[in-house]
C-alpha cells in the first residue's frame, strides 16, 4: 500500500468519489462536480487506476441489472482514504500555521 | 454425491444453471475440486437456488458489499475462481458478477489451443511432405520392428485426443464468450457503403491509403485532426484497416486517440463510450487490438483526452513497442542470418541465390525498418512527457 500514500491527485479523487458505488463514467462526472471543473479525467486514465486499485484490493467491482460495471471501495480502500485526508489535513493546518496565505 | 464436468470454465452459463438444477433436485453444491473437475453435492430438501461463477487473479475473495445486501454469498472460493449463492431464486438479485475476467481468460486458452492446433497441422504437414518427396525419388519407407513403436502408437493417441479435445474447447470458448459478451458486435462505425464511387468522383468524398499507421499512433492521431480542421470528416476506415475515407464538411475540432491493446477489454469500451468517446475503427483480432477513438470538442473548450496523464500513455506505447519487438526482432535476426549464410556459401553467383539474398536483405530491411519507427514513436512520446513534467 506504499504507493498509495501519499496518493496522486487523480488516485485521491477516484477513491473519493467512490464514497458511494459508482459506475466508471459516474466517477469521471463526481469528480469533475466536486473539483468545480478543474479537474477532467480521461476515460483510459479512470480505467487503468480502477484496475490498478482492484488488484491492490482497495477497491471490489460488480455489475448492476444493466450489466454494467460498478465498483466499490473495501475496507482497506476506507482506511486508506481516512489516513490519506488526515495527511492532507495536516498539510493544510501547517500551511494555514506558518504560510498565513497571500490575501494580506 | 460427486460429479465430474469437463470443460465447465469454458460453458459458464450451462455450469451455472446446471447447479442451480442440482439444487431444485435436492442437491446443493458445496465444493469444487478444480484440478480434477469434480463438483461435489450434499444431499438435502430441494430448493430454488441462483448460482454464479465468478473468476479473479486477486485472492482473497471478496465479496462486495452491494452484492452481499443483495443476498448473494461466497459458496465456494477455490484459486481464481468463486462461486457465488443466492438463496431465494424467487426473488433473482439485480446485481452479479463481472464477466469479462471470464472471457480473458477463456480467450487466452482459446489462443493457445490454436496455436497448438497450427502447429500440428503444420508438422504433420512438414513429415507427410518429406514422405511424400522420399517416396517420388524412388525411396522406401521401412517399419523397423521395435518395441519402442508403442510409445509412438500413445503419442499418436494422445495427439489426436489433445486435438479432438482442443477443436472441441474452441468451438465451446467462442460460443460461451459470444454469449458473455452479449454478442455486442464489433461497433465500428457502419455508415452506408452505397454511392461510395459516386461520391469520390464527385469529390465530396476522399479515400486515401495509409499503411502501417499503428506503428507511429501519435503521428496518426495528428493526421486525423488535421483531416478533420481542414473540413474533411472521417467517414470509415475500411476492414483491414489501411483505407481512410473522409467526407466532405465544415472543419471541425475532434481528438482523435488511436489505442493498443494486448487483449481487447469490452468494458473498457463501455467506459469510452459513456464518455462521450465514438470508435471509429477496431482491428478484428482479439490480440493485438488496435482501437481508434474520437470526440469532437467545441471551440473554447479544452482537448478531449483518454488519458489525463500523459505518462499513461507513452507507457501504453512502450508496450506496444515491446510486443511489436518480440514479434519482429527474431524474424530479423533470421532473416539476417540466412542472407549471411547464402553470402558465405555462395561459390558462383547463380540467380537462385542473388534472388534469395536479395529477398532476406529485403526482409530483414522491411522488419528493421517497422521496429524503428516503433521506437521512434516511443521516444517522441517519452520527449513530451518530460516536456509536460519540466
Amino acid at each position: 500500500m506504499k504507493k498509495y500514500v501519499p496518493m496522486t491527485e487523480t488516485a485521491f479523487y477516484i477513491l473519493l468519489a467512490l464514497s458511494e458505488p459508482r459506475h466508471g463514467y459516474g466517477i469521471i462526472k463526481h469528480v469533475e462536480n466536486i473539483s468545480g471543473g478543474r479537474i477532467v479525467l480521461g476515460s483510459g486514465t479512470v480505467y487503468g487506476t480502477l484496475t490498478k486499485m482492484q488488484k491492490d484490493g482497495i477497491i471490489v467491482v460488480f455489475a448492476d441489472e444493466h450489466r454494467k460495471k460498478v465498483y466499490e471501495v473495501t475496507e482497506t480502500g476506507r482506511v486508506l482514504l481516512t489516513e490519506e485526508t488526515k495527511r492532507i489535513a495536516e498539510l493544510h493546518r501547517n500551511a494555514e500555521r506558518y504560510w498565513g496565505g497571500e490575501t494580506e | 454425491m460427486k460429479k465430474f464436468r469437463p470443460y465447465w470454465s469454458y460453458d459458464i452459463q450451462k455450469t451455472e444453471s446446471w447447479l442451480g438444477e442440482m439444487a431444485e433436485k435436492g442437491w446443493h453444491f458445496t465444493g469444487l475440486k478444480r484440478k480434477r473437475r469434480v463438483f461435489t453435492f450434499e444431499k438435502g430438501e430441494p430448493a430454488k437456488k441462483t448460482y454464479q461463477i465468478g473468476y479473479e487473479k486477486i485472492r482473497p475473495h471478496r465479496l462486495p458489499k452491494t452484492l452481499a445486501k443483495d443476498g448473494w454469498k461466497i459458496k465456494v472460493s477455490t484459486g481464481r475462481w468463486s462461486v457465488l449463492e443466492h438463496g431465494n431464486a424467487e426473488q433473482t438479485p439485480a446485481s452479479s458478477v463481472v464477466r469479462d475476467p471470464i472471457v480473458r481468460r477463456n480467450r487466452i486458452h482459446y489462443y493457445g489451443y490454436l496455436a497448438f492446433l497450427i502447429y500440428i497441422i503444420f508438422s504433420t504437414a512438414n513429415f507427410l511432405f518429406l514422405t511424400h518427396i522420399v517416396l517420388d525419388a524412388g525411396g522406401e519407407v521401412t517399419r523397423e520392428p521395435s518395441p519402442f513403436w508403442a510409445i509412438t502408437y500413445t503419442g499418436w493417441a494422445l495427439g489426436a485426443a489433445f486435438i479432438v479435445s482442443s477443436v472441441y474447447a474452441i468451438f465451446k470458448i467462442k460460443k460461451t464468450n459470444a454469449l458473455l459478451l452479449n454478442n455486442s458486435g464489433s461497433g465500428a462505425v457502419s455508415l452506408s457503403e452505397q454511392n461510395e464511387k459516386k461520391r469520390i468522383r464527385s469529390g465530396d468524398l476522399k479515400a486515401q491509403f495509409k499503411f502501417g499507421w499503428f506503428y507511429k499512433p501519435d503521428k496518426t492521431e495528428q493526421w486525423l485532426e488535421n483531416q478533420e480542421a481542414s473540413g474533411w470528416h472521417l467517414y470509415r476506415v475500411n476492414r483491414l484497416g489501411n483505407r481512410f475515407y473522409f467526407s466532405k464538411g465544415k472543419p471541425r475540432q475532434v481528438s482523435f486517440k488511436a489505442d493498443y491493446q494486448n487483449l481487447s477489454k469490452e468494458t473498457y469500451e463501455d467506459m469510452h463510450n459513456d464518455a462521450g468517446w465514438e470508435k471509429v475503427y477496431a482491428s478484428r483480432s482479439a490480440m493485438m487490438k488496435w482501437t481508434i477513438w474520437r470526440k469532437e470538442y467545441g471551440l473554447a473548450e479544452q482537448k478531449p483526452e483518454l488519458f489525463s496523464d500523459l505518462t499513461e500513455q507513452a507507457g501504453a506505447v512502450r508496450k506496444m513497442a515491446l510486443t511489436y519487438t518480440a514479434m519482429f526482432l527474431p524474424m530479423v535476426l533470421m532473416y539476417f542470418f540466412f542472407g549471411l549464410q547464402n553470402i558465405l556459401w555462395i561459390d558462383q553467383a547463380h540467380w537462385t541465390q542473388v534472388f534469395q539474398i536479395t529477398t532476406f536483405a529485403l526482409a530483414a530491411i522491411v522488419f528493421s525498418g517497422l521496429l524503428i519507427t516503433v521506437w521512434r514513436s516511443y521516444y517522441r512520446m517519452r520527449r513530451k512527457v518530460n516536456r509536460a513534467n519540466v
